[in-house]
């Protein structure tokens, strides 16, 4: 009976609620829609920016801009813009005196030195030039323009006069804000009408569906005086918390109709003169929406219309002569529930990852485990019936033994010295793949359990890169390769002491060898280079090495996932997962690609010793 | 177990096609004395085999062959192998794998390879496979 009432009071309750239910997820929707596409836009003009940074800093550390080579550096300048003309209109090289040297627009200008448009009391030059790191610009007209720009520049640092490199320019790239926003506008999902606003960490405009809105600031009289008056120290509390870096989402009410205003920051990478990259607040993002199921319920279309206008204007800040009366905020309470369900949603796909991973070392193990042991038991088998009857003993096969010696003579009779040299050959060559798996295994539990220690000591790169090679070529000398294959060492320094775990810098080396050989084919070449990051001159903080082969290259279909676990075309794909999390453990980076021309270049950094030793070690090439 | 050799009637032809080459190595000397025995050590080459078989009237009686080969996998060349009449008469398949994602079956309809063999095996368990392919009682 108390059952019974329950149920029926739960009915009851139920029956009463699912309007609002209906209501509420329509909502519901509309924020993680907002939330989702507000982050998807930031990632997406965080990765713009960054390539275009990262463009930068290619163009600084060219030996044409380093040594101030300006007629050699146009086509680098003329390169980076053809490839993103999309989105950059143009790159500029600025000389120490701040007067433009090079404007390329996809073919460069050249300017005579003290001839060229004087920058020297702009920010893109000032800010980079006093910080030695990359700046950002917010909303920046050019001259005698309406038009504005975002201006990304790092300094340039000169390898001529000084061995230290001095400062001896900028390079920069300019971005037009309407092209930015278009873009941004035409990544939104189609199926989810919204409009897109962007500030500065200041509060300058830097994008807004009204042209005349760029460059303005929304704390600015100009801006203020559009607010209606009754909402204007909310709307500014709300404008004050979106600027802080953290992401976040508003309902706005206005009337009885709302619209939803999600904001996410975009953080940019700074470059600085000693390499670091430092993330930096570039600007927030704002998406707006309207509720459109909840505004037929209210039956205030016109005035829902009206909303989603005033969200897009007012962080435009834009007059129009909207006559606006009130707008006031009605935080929700889904907030909190959006909030557990999205840490349900994590945690849940963190345990389908996990389960993925296990079935995966699962697959990859069983196979990789099976395939060696299989050689090794055919092999034994056919050595323990050759030694029993060598010695005369009774076979024993599989535990059991036979009473006929004779039944087995067919299978060993007929063996030649030679072959059996080569089984014993083949136990051990298999056993040794066996034992490399086995510590593949574990160390990347290590690594997974970051319990991976570094024991770091100053030694010579090179002879370290010589040793694995020496020992590598005694490998494919005793391998059944049928063709020889070149492993050629060309380092450009002498020595080029690093500060580092000699044994897992070796085994990074030999990993990466290893696999060029894996993929060159018989007679195939592998090249192995070594550098500083300063090519050649005193002060690098990195030695760079690179592995060069003119094998197969990497299939195009894993190369983004290429130093992922399991990731693999053939064998355990346990290597380059490895190798990376050597080369981040010492704070290097490791990169791959193929080459146009054919084959697979694998370089990575490792971390230079502070001075480099003055023994001047005659190199030991083999 | 009865030796292969004193039941068939003459001696059979047997392809092994693995991309280990070792296991490939190993395997021939361990039935050389009962089989003439035809190495392929990837899927390329099986399937060169495959295309000269007719000019060169070779037809190999059972097939032993990795599902794994490296450079494709069974199924590619069974599909070729059932192109051709006098194989798919002729020919008795074998599949070893030591992976855990090969379709080994028990039902014909539900799995290409009726039955294979998960490596590691003893040769004593080859055999027996290999006879029972065959349809011989090997108890």
């Amino acid at each position: 009976m108390i059952v019974a009432v329950i149920l029926i009071l739960a009915s009851y309750e139920y029956t009463a609620q699912v309007s609002a239910n209906v209501a509420n997820l329509s909502i519901g929707e509309i924020h993680s829609n907002a939330r989702i596409e507000a982050s998807d836009l930031a990632h997406i003009l965080q990765a713009k920016l960054e390539s275009v940074s990262q463009t930068l800093n290619l163009i600084a550390s060219s030996s044409s801009v380093t040594t101030g080579n300006v007629t050699g550096a146009a086509p680098i300048f003329d390169a980076a813009q053809n490839s993103s003309s999309s989105l950059t209109t143009a790159y500029y090289w600025i000389g120490a005196d701040g007067r433009i040297l090079l404007l390329s627009t996809g073919t460069s200008q050249i300017f005579p030195s003290g001839t060229g448009f004087d920058l020297s009391n702009k920010s893109t030059f000032t800010y980079p030039k006093a910080n030695l790191t990359t700046y950002f610009s917010g909303a920046t007209p050019l001259a005698n323009s309406s038009t504005y720009y975002i201006f990304i520049s790092r300094p340039v640092f000169s390898r001529i006069n000084s061995s230290e490199g001095t400062f001896s320019g900028v390079v920069a790239a300019s971005i037009p804000l309407k092209t930015m926003g278009e873009f941004l506008l035409s990544e939104l999902s189609p199926s989810f009408k919204a409009s897109v606003g962007m500030l500065d960490f200041k509060g300058g405009i830097l994008y807004s569906s009204n042209d005349s809105a760029i460059g303005q600031n929304v704390f600015k009289p100009q801006f203020q005086s559009e607010i209606p008056t009754g909402f204007r120290s909310a709307f500014d509390a709300f404008l004050n918390e979106s600027l802080k870096g953290n992401s976040g989402l508003e309902d706005l009410s206005y009337n009885g109709a709302s619209g939803t205003l999600a904001y996410q920051p975009i953080f940019v990478n700074a470059t600085t003169d000693t390499g670091a990259r430092v993330p930096e607040q570039f600007g927030v993002l704002y998406v707006s929406s309207v509720d459109t199921l909840a505004s037929s319920a209210t039956s205030v279309i016109s005035q829902q219309q009206l909303v989603s206008i005033i969200l897009i204007l007012v962080i435009a800040g834009v007059s129009g002569g909207l006559a606006v009366t009130t707008l006031r905020w009605n935080k929700r309470l889904d907030d909190l529930v959006n909030e557990k369900t999205s840490e349900l949603v994590r945690a849940n796909s963190e345990l389908e990852a996990k389960g993925r991973a296990e079935k995966d070392l699962m697959n990859v193990t069983a196979h990789e485990l099976r395939t060696p042991t299989q050689s090794i038991l055919t092999n034994s088998e056919i050595l323990q019936r050759v030694i029993r009857r060598t010695l005369g003993i009774t076979p024993r096969i599989s535990g059991s033994v036979s009473n006929n010696p004779s039944e087995y003579d067919s299978l060993t009779m007929d063996i030649t010295p030679e072959e059996i040299v080569d089984l014993v050959d083949s136990s051990v060559r298999n056993a040794s793949r066996l034992q490399n798996l086995t510590n593949n295994i574990l160390e990347v539990a290590r690594i997974d359990n970051k319990t991976i220690a570094l024991s770091k000591e100053i030694f010579d790169l090179n002879e370290a890169i010589s040793e694995v090679i020496h020992d590598a070529r005694i490998e494919l000398a005793s391998s059944n390769e049928p063709d020889a294959k070149t492993i050629l060492f060309e380092p450009k320094q002498p020595t080029l002491f690093v500060d580092a775990d000699r044994t897992k810098v070796s085994q990074i080396i030999l990993n990466l060898l290893s696999n060029a050989l894996k993929y060159t084919k018989s007679g195939g070449k592998i090249e192995i280079k070594t550098d500083s990051d300063a090519s050649g001159g005193v002060g690098g903080k990195f030695a760079v090495v690179s592995v060069i082969d003119n094998g197969t290259g990497i299939d195009p279909d894993i190369l983004s996932r290429l130093f992922t676990k399991f990731v693999t075309k053939s064998g355990t794909g346990l290597g380059l997962y490895i190798t990376k999390s050597y080369v981040e453990a010492h704070g290097g980076v490791i990169q791959a690609s193929n080459d146009p021309a054919g084959g697979a270049i694998f370089t990575f950094t490792i971390p230079l010793a502070p001075v480099q030793t003055g023994k001047n070690k005659s190199l030991v090439v083999q | 177990m009865q030796d292969i050799r004193k039941i068939l009637p003459e001696k059979k032809t047997i392809l092994i096609c693995d991309d280990q080459r070792d296991f490939v190595n190993s395997c021939t000397l361990a039935l050389r004395a009962d089989f003439n025995v035809i190495k392929a050590y990837s899927g390329k080459e099986f399937m060169k085999l495959i295309s000269e078989s007719n000019t060169k009237g070779m037809t190999p009686d059972v097939v032993l062959m990795d599902y794994h080969l490296g450079d494709m996998q069974a199924e590619e060349v069974l599909a070729k192998i059932k192109s051709l009449e006098l194989w798919k008469a002729k020919t008795k398949i074998l599949i070893i794998s030591g992976a855990e994602d090969v379709p080994f079956s028990n039902n014909a309809e539900q799995s290409p390879f009726v039955s294979g063999l998960r490596k590691p095996f003893t040769l004593e368990k080859l055999r027996k496979e290999i006879a029972a392919k065959m349809s011989l009682n090997t108890d």
